[in-house]
């Protein structure tokens, strides 16, 4: 079997970095503390009123999925914008498109050994999370669809990463792309669903406003974190559909969203292999300076 | 054979390349020369296959490299002037990835990486991280990845920038044994003495054309040519000037601190044959000196960079 020579390269030279074992341990250190700190909260609770709060335990089960989530919002931009443009700047990305690789074997390389760095640093933590399973609440169903949901929200992450270091010249600005687009992504969307909300609230009737609920919904299915959050309220049994949605939307909410991300994240990742594919005039604004 | 035909580049409102015409010869050592932002390497670029020319075509065998992006790939190792190195990766490494790039791998790729590093005098290097390498080192492994798929043309841009005498010999001893074993090599640089030295073949570029393209003994005919016949004679000068202003293959003559300054078409022959005129006619020549030509000036004259606006101007 032919390994797409950019990820065994990328999957050899991380792997003897310090730069992911570092991350392992930071990221686990993070993870474990959290939820070291709550479980302490819930014992000592037990201690003092000798009765145990199960629900506590699934409040910890929510700190295990999202602490991870906010950790690769803040730390992934800085591993994942590099992937193009470090390449471009070393000169290398020419090269390589002189070789028998294509574009988008160069992206998809990119893409396949992204996931497995960060991959290896959730599955690492895997052990934290199943501490919660001896006190039950919590169905296979439910990790698998939250596994899901993750892996999709790491997916479109690493998409628009490599999209925008494919767009960009330097690392750091795309970096700073990176961060921007998550911004809009994870907070934008929702401030503008709030938004619209509000505006929905003060007067019902008024077609901007049921226009403007409506589009900020659809936007707003495009948000994975929303989707974790529904996910984790039904495993909470806090019922928050008619909060956000119809209950059409509601339980159909992670299929649709998971749909929506995937599809974003093939069009970044399209859009990449477009965007260092030999072309004309875009090659040399970003690309390269000399004549 | 490669053959540029009418390739145009333009960047925005930048020209690049304007209907650039080029032949090279199977085989040839060929030096592109020019000032820089001449389009030396946007035409190395458009060759190589990392950029696509607005028009024109790259035929390589009579093969479109434009159009068959699978041949253009098979036919060209390319040396970009950043010599696009992982810094992470060990020389042995490095050559494996290129070679899994071209779908080597195993035993075949390993016994090809060990013939090339043996090639390049770099054998002893071989687990030696790529930033603990020299300039020159990095060079010629460059060199060595870039003949991986054993293309039949190498394309090295500005390859000797950088480099200090030492590497600049050893490259120009490597490119001269790949040529030997024949390799087309294409190279760029802006210095002409140094393709000079290296190459087989030399085209000026300037403007996004070709000035002049040729065999080295070509250009340096032609830039031997451009420089005048100094004569000084001791008697009968009116005679030396009839005989002078009749010869066809004299173009320009002037009188300079008693000497005619001749700028003469002929070659060797010609120059003999009216040196033997003057003395038939009973002109006692005590001097006649071509004056040596230097490609430096000559590449400057025909680039437009000096005062002097035309080559060969009318001096009388």
């Amino acid at each position: 079997m032919n390994i797409n020579p950019i990820y065994e390269r990328e999957h050899r030279v991380s792997t003897r970095s310090l730069r992911l074992s570092t991350a392992i341990l930071v990221f686990n250190f993070i993870v474990a503390g959290f939820t070291l700190i709550e479980m302490n909260g819930v014992v000592d609770y037990a201690r003092k009123t000798s009765s145990i709060d199960y629900t506590s335990f699934l409040q910890i089960f929510k700190i295990v999925v999202f602490v991870p989530v906010v950790l690769l919002i803040f730390v992934g931009p800085s591993f994942i914008s590099g992937a193009i443009s470090d390449e471009r700047h070393r000169g290398t990305l020419e090269i390589l498109l002189t070789t028998k690789m294509t574009a988008k074997s160069i992206v998809v390389g990119k893409f396949l050994s992204l996931m497995a760095s960060i991959m290896i640093i959730l599955v690492s933590q895997l052990p934290i999370s199943a501490i919660l399973f001896l006190y039950g609440g919590i169905t296979v169903g439910d990790i698998v669809k939250l596994t899901l949901n993750f892996i999709v929200f790491v997916v479109l992450l690493i998409s628009m990463g490599i999209f925008c270091s494919s767009i960009s010249r330097k690392t750091s600005i795309a970096t700073a792309l990176l961060y921007l687009a998550v911004l809009i992504l994870f907070v934008g969307t929702l401030v503008l669903y709030f938004l619209a909300a509000n505006s929905f609230n003060m007067n019902d009737k008024n077609f901007f406003s049921i226009v403007f609920i409506k589009v900020s919904k659809f936007i707003l299915l495009f948000n994975p974190l929303v989707s974790m959050d529904f996910l984790l309220s039904k495993i909470m049994g806090e019922d928050s559909s008619d909060v956000l949605v119809s209950l059409f939307w509601y339980n159909n909410w992670f299929y649709i969203n998971m749909f929506l991300d995937l599809s974003l994240s093939v069009i970044f990742l399209a859009l990449s292999v477009v965007k260092i594919k030999p072309h004309g005039k875009t090659w040399r604004k970003y690309g390269n300076s000399n004549l | 054979m490669l053959e540029l035909k009418n390739l145009c580049k333009s960047y925005g409102r930048h020209i690049a390349l304007s209907n650039l015409s080029l032949t090279i010869p199977d085989g040839a050592l060929y030096g592109l020369v020019g000032p820089n932002g001449a389009g030396k390497t946007t035409a190395i670029k458009l060759i190589s296959g990392i950029m696509l020319p607005d028009r024109g075509e790259i035929l390589f065998d009579n093969v479109n490299l434009v159009k068959e992006e699978r041949s253009a790939k098979e036919t060209v190792g390319y040396v970009p002037d950043v010599l696009g190195i992982y810094d992470d990766m060990t020389v042995f490494e490095y050559m494996v990835f290129f070679a899994s790039t071209y779908g080597l791998t195993g035993y075949i790729a390993r016994k090809k990486i060990e013939i090339l590093l043996e090639q390049v005098g770099m054998t002893d290097k071989k687990d030696f991280y790529l930033n603990e390498l020299s300039r020159g080192m990095q060079q010629k492994l460059c060199v060595a990845r870039a003949l991986i798929h054993d293309p039949a043309l190498i394309i090295m841009d500005e390859p000797a920038s950088g480099l200090d005498p030492r590497a600049r010999y050893e490259l120009k001893e490597l490119l001269q044994e790949l040529n030997s074993g024949g390799k087309t090599v294409l190279l760029s640089s802006h210095i002409l003495s140094e393709v000079s030295e290296i190459c087989t073949d030399i085209g000026i570029i300037e403007g996004g054309k070709i000035i002049i393209s040729g065999s080295v003994e070509e250009i340096l005919d032609k830039v031997e040519g451009a420089n005048p016949i100094k004569i000084k004679v001791l008697n009968n000068e009116n005679s030396a000037l009839e005989i002078l202003k009749n010869n066809k293959k004299v173009r320009i003559l002037s009188v300079d601190n008693g000497y005619f300054m001749v700028y003469f078409d002929g070659r060797k022959l010609d120059e003999a044959k009216l040196l033997e005129d003057l003395v038939r006619n009973n002109v006692l020549v005590s001097e006649f000196i071509r004056e040596p030509g230097s490609l430096e000036s000559f590449f400057i004259k025909v680039t437009n960079h000096s005062n002097e606006s035309v080559i060969f101007s009318n001096e009388y």
